[in-house]
């Protein structure tokens, strides 16, 4: 009996070693294959390196990557929770880019020797440090330096062309159930959306809040009597019908002056809620969303 | 007023080619102490489920005072016939008297409410039982021999006119197995009828005024008194062992041993 | 504890209570609002627009009040019968997976809505709350099916069925968790931990047209479960119909526990740890417990929601505190507790 517990048990124990040796030879087959070209993952972070000239040089993106057009095309490699490391082994990139730190990923670059770069962006200020470490890790400062002057040069010009209107009292919500009014989710001051919300003229009835994102109390809400919803529903189809249900919801709080004077608009654009170099744009968009006659860019 | 309990030829099966009774007669009658007695799988637990209404038999029937059992509400048929199961394992914790008042469950009123007379039936059963000064122990603290009795007591407290138990001495020791012995021929001779399943054929022949012995196919192989059942032949017929029987030297009834392997082949 | 001299004092002694519960948690939010003011604007009678104060106490308070008060008395319930009823005193509806099918059918109506297959609106009803009743429906109908028998339901086959079902739906969360967006899983895990912040009567109605007749129906069976939690045999010797008792209880409670969830979310631990409390105080006999399970349930977690308005600066989700103030405190209970009294 013992004897055939113990054959077992090696055996078992032989399997499981050689399971882990061609384990480890799967990973390392790359290390035959000259690396070359970056992978970046992160909507924001892909659409950075293409805004810097370098869009050629990526050979794969994230899954929920789509901007600029031509990313599409590209392999994807999973997403921020699930990086698909095997495929991210067969393409062998000579580095990786990604938005924010991720445990799996970094262990993975450290065991492959591969260059990795996270950059945090969730803020007009890191926004602004992240093109600038992209541009010093893919060799393109000057772009870098381009490229921010540019968004800091929108920026200024949407501050300017706000600064004549009222600023109306906003409530942001990133996110509810469709249907009813239970769950509201919002951002404080310290968020990246509240900043822009700033830009564009309006006020975050939520300002003061020392968390960045948290749920509303909807007694808070009727007290700060906000005069614009903005309803981020970023990347969702969104038809006439379904704006409407969406917009119907809010009835259940009739004394907000936004609900009565209907004020409630819907952010649908993919990069709604994306730190990226298209941050100006979606200021525009809701400047024009906050003061009707605003006067548009040249 | 005198009942009459009887089962009319009832054939039984669980699942197909399994049969668990075959053309079984068996009468339970007020003011006797029946024992039901058989080896293990001959069908009496499953006769006794017959007999309580809780089991309807494929063939035959179990008639009360002349009128099928079957024509009878639950409740009602609990009112006329008390069940003790084989095995009481309750879930929660309750006291001794509250026991005693799950027995007044047939006869309680809208939403299970029990008045000042339920609680009156309860008392005067654990006194009954010999197990009032129990009352606010917790069941589950109980000995084996008292939460026998606690038992009996509760289902005493349902007003039975009959009273059918499924093996209440099969986890007692001699003395307490007397005990409840000595309770329930108290109860027959106060007019109960009283329907035991047993495996102790001593105990059946000292107490019982009817045996009915089931055979391994699972019908009756002998019925009527004990001196009569317990024979040799018959005892060893039904359990198919030898089996010896002699004379009880105190009480003068039949004495059943086993015989041992060795000796049967003799 | 005897039967014989312990009166059901304490059900209108704990109704008062309920009602003081009741009053103190329209008074306390988020917002400091004085009834006064309140007062005020009740007298002037101005239009819900000008009267803020009177619409928060009226439109908000009131209904989430009702709400964790319909909840919680009516997952409190539902735990204790089916601890009477599978005769162990870890069952209770979440046992057996329904808060985990109704959780993979608000996910699957996140996912479905955002990929536009589905409105998000379905028979004037939020299409998350319509997917979650289904899904735990479905859940607590397949299990009875698998375990009932023709004989006798078998409260060990019950637990199993169940106890699978959830961990299939767990799966099942995983993956539809798996595919959704991530900036969407925020969104998807608020709704794990439930929330009585209703705003307005309609979901109130909703739940206690759900809750009552079925709490009413759950309640007249008392006295069955004394019998069937003593003994399975000798309730069906005393005239309980012990297959009608399982099916009606385990439906019954099943469709009151899936319109709490789909409405609330799955709340955890109430249907758990307030039948224990209370039977530490009441004893078992349920013409006692049950109804004093509704109040303390619908009492506990009313508290809770008010510490939930309380605790941070927005809204915290009520399941966390439910386990968070029920957890500690239930392990107390075990701990004073002699093992004897569950058996």
């Amino acid at each position: 009996m013992r004897d055939r517990f113990w054959h077992r048990v090696s055996g078992g124990g032989l399997i499981a070693v050689a399971a882990i040796l061609l384990a480890g030879c799967g990973s390392e087959w790359s290390g035959g294959k000259p690396r070359h070209g970056i992978i970046t993952m992160g909507p924001h972070v892909t659409e950075t390196v293409f805004a810097l000239g370098q869009g050629h040089r990526v050979i794969a993106v994230g899954s929920f990557d789509d901007y600029p057009p031509e990313v599409r095309q590209l392999p994807k490699v999973g997403g921020y929770i699930d990086p698909d490391l095997e495929k991210i082994a067969m393409l062998a990139p000579e580095r990786i880019i990604t938005g924010g730190r991720h445990l799996k990923m970094s262990q993975f670059a450290e065991m492959n020797n591969l260059p990795l770069l996270c950059v945090l962006m969730d803020s007009l200020e890191s926004i602004d440090d992240g093109i600038a470490q992209i541009g010093l890790e893919l060799h393109c400062v000057r772009a870098a330096d381009r490229l921010r002057a540019r968004i800091q040069r929108e920026i200024q010009e949407l501050r300017d062309a706000v600064a004549s209107f009222p600023r109306p009292k906003v409530l942001i919500i990133t996110g509810r159930q469709a249907g009813d009014l239970n769950t509201l989710n919002t951002v404080g001051g310290a968020s990246f959306l509240s900043e822009i919300v700033e830009i564009a003229g309006g006020q975050n009835i939520f300002q003061d809040a020392s968390q960045a994102y948290f749920e509303a109390s909807k007694e808070t809400v009727v007290l700060r009597a906000p005069e614009v919803i903005l309803e981020f529903r970023c990347g969702e189809p969104m038809t006439e019908s379904r704006m409407d249900a969406y917009f119907k919801d809010w009835q259940a709080l009739p004394m907000l002056p936004a609900v009565r004077t209907g004020r409630i608009f819907f952010i649908t654009e993919s990069h709604g809620m994306r730190p990226g170099p298209r941050v100006a744009e979606v200021g525009w968009i809701i400047a024009r969303l906050l003061h009707s006659d605003i006067q548009l860019p040249a | 007023m005198t009942h009459l309990l009887e089962a009319r030829s009832v054939s039984h099966t669980y699942a197909a080619d399994t049969p668990a009774l075959r053309n079984v007669c068996a009468p339970v009658r007020s003011g006797a102490l029946y024992g039901i007695v058989g080896p293990n799988g001959s069908g009496k637990s499953t006769l006794l489920r017959v007999l309580c209404g809780l089991l309807h038999p494929n063939e035959g029937e179990v008639i009360i005072d002349g009128q099928p059992l079957r024509r009878f509400g639950a409740r009602e048929r609990a009112r006329l016939i008390a069940y003790l199961p084989q095995a009481v394992n309750p879930a929660f914790s309750l006291t001794v008297f509250e026991v005693a008042c799950l027995g007044r469950f047939p006869h309680a009123g809208f939403m299970g409410a029990l008045g000042a007379a339920d609680f009156e039936v309860a008392r005067r059963c654990l006194r009954d039982t010999e197990t009032e000064s129990l009352r606010d122990r917790d069941f589950l603290t109980l000995s084996g021999g008292e939460r026998q009795r606690v038992l009996l007591a509760s289902i005493l407290a349902q007003e039975p006119q009959l009273i059918l138990l499924d093996e209440p001495t099969s986890s007692l020791d001699i003395h307490h197995e007397v005990e409840v012995f000595d309770l329930l021929r108290r109860l027959a001779e106060r007019g109960y009828g009283v329907c035991v399943v047993t495996h102790d054929l001593n105990m059946a022949a000292q107490y019982c005024h009817e045996l009915v012995l089931l055979g391994l196919d699972h019908a009756v192989a002998a019925s009527g008194p004990p001196a009569a059942v317990l024979s040799e032949a018959t005892l060893s017929a039904a359990y198919g062992a030898s089996i010896r029987v002699g004379t009880h030297p105190f009480a003068g009834t039949p004495f059943v041993s086993a015989a041992a392997g060795r000796e049967s082949a003799s | 504890m005897t039967t014989g001299n312990v009166r059901p004092l304490g059900i209108p002694v704990l109704a008062a209570l309920c009602c003081v519960i009741l009053v103190i948690s329209v008074f306390i939010g988020r917002e400091a609002i004085s009834p006064a003011q309140a007062w005020r604007e009740w007298r002037a009678g101005a239009p819900s627009e000008e009267a803020p104060a009177l619409g928060i106490l009226l439109n908000q308070r009131l209904p989430r009040t009702l709400a964790a008060l319909l909840a919680g008395a009516g997952l409190a319930l539902a735990g204790c019968a089916f601890q009477a009823l599978l005769r162990n005193p870890l069952a209770t509806p979440y046992t057996l997976g329904v808060a985990s099918a109704g959780a993979l059918g608000a996910w699957s109506a996140f996912l479905l809505v955002d990929m536009g297959i589905i409105a998000g609106v379905l028979l004037r009803l939020p299409a998350v709350q319509v997917f979650a009743f289904l899904f735990a429906g479905a859940d607590m109908l397949l299990v009875y099916l698998l375990a009932a028998r023709r004989s006798r339901t078998s409260p060990a086959v019950l637990l199993l069925a169940g106890v699978t079902l959830g961990m299939l739906a767990n799966s099942g969360i995983m993956l539809t968790r798996y595919l959704a967006r991530p900036d969407r899983l925020v969104m998807m895990d608020r709704w794990l931990m439930g929330g009585v912040d209703v705003l307005g009567y309609k979901p109130v109605f909703t739940l206690a047209v759900g809750v009552i007749p079925c709490a009413l129906i759950l309640l007249a069976q008392a006295p069955h479960f004394d019998q069937i939690a003593f003994s399975t045999d000798l309730a069906a010797g005393r005239g309980v119909r012990v297959n009608r008792l399982q099916a009606v209880t385990f439906l019954v409670g099943s469709l009151m526990t899936a319109i709490i969830v789909s409405e609330v979310g799955p709340i955890g631990f109430v249907g758990l740890i307030v039948p224990h409390s209370v039977r530490a105080v009441t004893g078992s006999r349920h013409r006692l417990l049950m109804p004093v399970c509704v109040l303390a349930g619908g009492a506990f977690l009313c508290c809770c929601d008010i510490i939930a308005r309380r605790a941070m600066p927005g809204e915290t989700p009520i399941g966390i505190i439910t386990t968070l103030i029920g957890g500690p405190f239930f392990l107390y209970l075990l701990m004073r507790r002699k093992f004897t009294d569950w058996a």
